[in-house]
């Protein structure tokens, strides 16, 4: 027997939620919780600081569920949103960013050069963006680790287009400086990655 | 690739650096966690309704006793037979002259009111 409500719309999963169904709000959090857990881990570089960034999203649609708008954006872009106000949010508390904690080894790797290689490529490239601005590191990782379109990275992040796309080019120009030499030497990382 | 391309489209070397960051999997205790914040929120907004639906039946009690009150102290029982409560006009006093009849007796006899 499948889940109840996994054939069911957004609006209808809200409607059933708002109502007191519990496996509506649940079948809500399995649709997204991924991409707002991604999202909030690689703005605050931290897994407990994402777990509480994500659980308050999702607990923002119980407690005001009338600031989603269905018309606006997708309940996606809306979680997102919400994530990203809570880390903006945690930051200004914090006045600090806290640093990526050591993510756990890659258990795909058997070679340990392999996984070496693999260890220091991700480290660079999470210490890249992490040196971003916190405007700059949100919309690369929406844009381009996501693959959200331009108008829902606006959406998002509460600013026009342009300026979107401007913090986008100014981000790529940074990463790219920063990782000038895996830039250049492409085939570096993907040779490793298709022998995987 | 003009301007707007390389504003729209995706850096596909930058992209797939980015792939290489690692996300650990959302932990098991998060799902449960937000079924007990759905759960406190359902109490939470189930409690003033009850509590609102209690002050509005003890409304409810206090007009039907307020009612019944009424009734039985100050309006006039229905005549026999069914007829509708007696008019009183000066020239009738039909139906209260077991209340009336005295007390006008007494008045008569100088009794001040």
């Amino acid at each position: 027997m499948g889940e109840p409500w996994s054939g069911s719309t957004d609006e209808q999963l809200l409607e059933a939620t708002a109502s007191g169904e519990e496996e509506a709000f649940v079948e809500i959090y399995r649709r997204y919780h991924e991409r707002v857990y991604r999202f909030a881990y690689h703005m605050t570089g931290f897994a407990a600081a994402a777990e509480d960034v994500t659980h308050t999203s999702f607990a923002s649609l119980l407690k005001s569920p009338r600031r989603f708008r269905p018309g606006r954006a997708g309940l996606g872009t809306y979680l997102c949103a919400a994530a990203r106000n809570q880390n903006l949010k945690r930051l200004r508390q914090a006045r600090h960013e806290v640093l990526y904690a050591k993510p756990a080894a890659d258990a795909r790797a058997e070679d340990p050069l392999q996984s070496l290689l693999a260890e220091e490529l991700a480290h660079a490239v999470r210490d890249a963006v992490l040196r971003l601005a916190p405007l700059h590191r949100e919309v690369v990782i929406l844009f381009e680790l996501e693959g959200l379109d331009l108008a829902s990275v606006a959406e998002i992040v509460g600013a026009d287009v342009g300026t979107v796309k401007v913090r986008l080019h100014r981000a790529r120009m940074k990463l790219r400086q920063w990782l000038e030499s895996y830039v250049t030497s492409g085939a570096r990382a993907t040779s490793f990655d298709r022998r995987r | 690739m003009d301007v707007k391309d390389a504003f729209d489209k995706r850096d596909e070397r930058l992209g797939e650096l980015l792939g290489h960051l690692r996300t650990p999997a959302p932990p098991s205790t998060l799902e449960a966690r937000l079924r007990m914040t759905f759960r406190e929120c359902r109490a939470r907004r189930v409690a003033p309704a009850r509590a609102w639906a209690l002050i509005g039946l003890a409304g409810v009690v206090v007009l039907a006793a307020a009612g019944v009150l009424y009734v039985a102290r100050v309006s006039t029982p229905r005549m026999a037979g069914g007829a509708s409560k007696p008019i009183v006009t000066p020239l009738s006093l039909e139906g209260f002259e077991p209340v009336l009849r005295p007390k006008l007796a007494r008045l008569k006899d100088g009794e001040r009111p």
